[in-house]
């Protein structure tokens, strides 16, 4: 951007957890977007969110909404991802959506047709390529520092704490699993870094779309094979390792710190990897990194570049999903037992 | 047994979420849970396909809708978050809608569960139902005897076709009081057991509990309370030896019971017990004075106090680290609360005889047989493993 360019009018729909958590804040860092109005059925959370941030137009419909900004970010339950995304598509609005883009593959094209006839950006909420430390992963695997990838190790469990305001994942809608949730966020991390998936076998606690807990070994078309723990009932101690010819990198969740480990496992430096706060940050904070989605986004828009994460790229993650469902048996319990009655 | 359709609080709690799996998994039950928030437990309960109702448990008119058409209620759930009074609303202001929702719709069974507990203040030995039943303190237990008041005047003056099932020192996946909570005690330091950890732990593995449960459909159930324990005699020190042996390391202590509460009597608990309840709760509203305090200095004394109040429900929960700071890299020496001191000294056995006599409830875990699949879950759980570093 230059600094002719003019900051674009924004909307948010949706004011739950990851809008008030981060992305009003994260539109409120961010220099290439004004944020103009914030949407919600639940007109006392809207009119919370704006409090905090100043915004004064507060609305409980997408009713002309067309006519004061130019982009919306969509923070909705995922069922209706893609109802409301392609009617804001038809309404000739940019959108930026929060992960998953949809619930399956065919929501999913249905949302990238509709933003290709719309002639409008669709760009997906992944804010973990935003993490610096990911940003310097995926140059190292380029750039060939440590030889080719063998393989990588990905776990992100934890017991589930978001502030959810609706129970939309407890209930009969479609995407609410671990797989379409946390899942969303590595599955892209991997197709980022090691291109297509070949082969994938998943294990998991429930055939019933609301898994909670699942392990997945895939093969990739590169040959790369990976192993990713996920889970919302249990905590088990983060982890991002990618193995390669010459070493290992130990990559964290957030914020900065790249470990290099020699082929043998020991610690040879810690890496800071470069923060320009625009498009990567070291920072924990989530709206430092929903700020550095939002222009990414907003340069999108202007026709600088393609979206971090478009629609095809966000949709290839749902495959992965899918491919997940497909393969998934039932993990065994060793510590259930029937209860036997008496007599 | 098979297809009821059951309505069942506290189903995303520990005792509650056992009893709703075997409900739908071994007797295709038709079962719907009251729920307050999105949870890890409520999370489990979507993924068996469960039925989740928001309503709320003080809410008489919205319950006896969920509980329509259903042949029994299993009523596990008491406060356990938010300030004292709302904790208080849940267990007690709960039970009363639970009682006259189902009254409203005639539920052929209520099955109410609580804790042994009550019978805290016996003399050493073998108790039963008939022994006296008081509060004395404990907020959870105190709480729990009130809510069995109600729940014993429904079926004196309404005939609710109700049972009582106290139960004892329940452990097993997913169990935060004799499991989860022990075991991460145990990872920060040395837990210290009154009377030696002679205190007996009457101890039960969550499936006899639900066993016991499930006997409640009976209609021989209706009227009486039931004291619910596993099978032997066990030392609070048998039970941590246990968790030791999951663990790999030693992690507990015995001491004597008037040392302890001699080192607890330096602190005004009192007083403690009065302002911090309101701080934490004030401390968990602010989500900026939450962010300010955690990367402040004082975070570490602010964490330690915040843990030694947040829980309320389990006695082992209620331990807290009051000794001296560790010397030399020895761990910490980690006491009990001092209300629990006495609690965790008697040696009071509970006895299951009218359980089995009249319902033939038959325990079927022993110590090691309910422990080795507790190790199964808690490896599975990320729960074992070396000293966390202080």
């Amino acid at each position: 951007m230059t600094s002719m360019q003019r900051p674009i009018d924004i909307a948010i729909v949706g004011c739950g957890a990851i809008t008030e958590m981060g992305h009003a804040p994260g539109a409120m860092l961010s220099p290439r977007v004004r944020l103009k109005t914030l949407v919600d059925i639940d007109i006392a959370q809207a009119r919370k969110v704006a409090q905090a941030h100043g915004i004064t137009d507060v609305r409980t419909s997408t009713d002309k909404l067309e006519d004061s900004v130019e982009g919306v970010i969509l923070a909705l339950p995922h069922h209706l991802h893609k109802p409301i995304c392609i009617e804001m598509l038809g309404k000739g609005l940019h959108v930026l959506i929060e992960k998953p883009l949809g619930c399956s593959v065919a929501e999913c094209e249905a949302m990238t047709d509709a933003a290709k006839k719309a002639e409008r950006v669709l760009a997906t909420a992944m804010v973990r390529r935003f993490v610096s430390a990911n940003v310097m992963a995926k140059q190292m695997i380029e750039d060939g520092t440590l030889g080719k990838v063998k393989s990588f190790q990905i776990v992100d469990a934890d017991l589930f704490s978001w502030p959810i305001r609706t129970p939309f994942l407890v209930e009969n809608y479609p995407g609410r699993g671990v797989l379409i949730g946390n899942g969303s966020h590595i599955f892209d991390l991997v197709l980022w870094w090691f291109g297509d998936v070949e082969t994938v076998h998943c294990e998991w606690d429930s055939n019933l779309g609301c898994e909670t807990d699942a392990s997945i070994d895939l093969t990739m078309k590169s040959g790369v094979t990976g192993h990713i723990d996920l889970s919302r009932i249990r905590r088990l101690d983060s982890l991002i390792v990618i193995n390669f010819e010459h070493g290992s990198l130990r990559l964290p969740r957030f914020g900065s710190g790249v470990e290099m480990l020699s082929p043998s496992g020991e610690l040879l430096s810690t890496l800071e990897p470069h923060s320009n706060r625009l498009y990567a940050s070291n920072s924990i904070y989530l709206a430092d990194l929903m700020a550095a989605q939002i222009n990414d986004f907003a340069d999108a828009v202007q026709g600088q570049q393609q979206p971090e994460v478009d629609g095809i790229v966000a949709t290839d993650v749902i495959r992965v999903v899918e491919k997940c469902v497909a393969s998934a048996q039932l993990r065994p319990l060793p510590w259930q037992r029937p209860v036997v009655m008496p007599g | 047994m098979n297809n009821l359709r059951v309505f069942v609080t506290g189903g995303t709690g520990f005792i509650g979420s056992r009893l709703v799996e075997v409900l739908v998994e071994q007797f295709k039950a038709d079962v719907t849970v009251l729920c307050h928030r999105t949870s890890p437990g409520a999370l489990r309960m979507a993924a068996l396909g469960v039925k989740l109702d928001f309503s709320r448990i003080d809410d008489k008119e919205n319950l006896a809708k969920a509980m329509t058409g259903c042949d029994a209620v299993f009523h596990l759930a008491f406060g356990q978050s938010g300030s004292a009074s709302d904790m208080r609303n849940t267990t007690i202001n709960g039970t009363q809608a639970m009682v006259d929702a189902a009254l409203e719709v005639g539920v052929a069974h209520f099955i109410n569960v609580s804790t042994a507990a009550v019978y805290f203040g016996a003399p050493d030995g073998v108790i039963d139902e008939t022994a006296p039943m008081r509060a004395w303190g404990w907020s959870y237990s105190d709480e729990k005897f009130e809510a069995e008041q109600i729940v014993r005047k429904a079926v004196a003056e309404r005939s609710l076709p109700a049972s009582i099932f106290q139960v004892a020192g329940v452990y097993g996946p997913w169990g935060a009081t004799f499991l989860v909570s022990p075991l991460t005690q145990m990872r920060q330091g040395i837990v210290v057991l009154p009377n030696y950890g002679r205190g007996i732990a009457n101890l039960t593995y969550v499936d006899d509990v639900v066993q016991a449960l499930l006997l409640g459909l009976k209609k021989e159930a209706h009227g009486e309370t039931f004291v619910i324990k596993g099978p032997g005699t066990i030392t609070r020190m048998e039970a941590y030896s246990e968790l030791e042996k999951m663990l790999g390391y030693e992690a507990v202590v015995g001491m004597d019971t008037n040392e302890i509460k001699r080192k607890a009597g330096s602190y005004d608990w009192g007083s403690l017990k009065r302002i911090l309840p309101v701080a934490i709760s004030e401390l968990k509203r602010s989500k900026a004075l939450k962010a300010e305090v955690r990367n402040s200095p004082i975070a570490p004394m602010a964490k330690s106090i915040y843990n030694m109040l947040k829980p309320k429900a389990g006695a082992v929960q209620a331990i807290q680290t009051i000794g001296p700071p560790p010397v030399e890299a020895r761990p910490p020496l980690i006491y009990p609360h001092p209300i629990m001191v006495d609690y965790l000294s008697a040696r009071v056995e509970f006895s299951s005889a009218k359980a089995t006599r009249l319902l033939g409830y038959s325990p079927r875990y022993s110590l090691s047989e309910g422990m080795g699949l507790s190790h199964e879950w808690a490896k599975w759980a990320n729960l074992l493993g070396p000293r966390f570093k202080n």
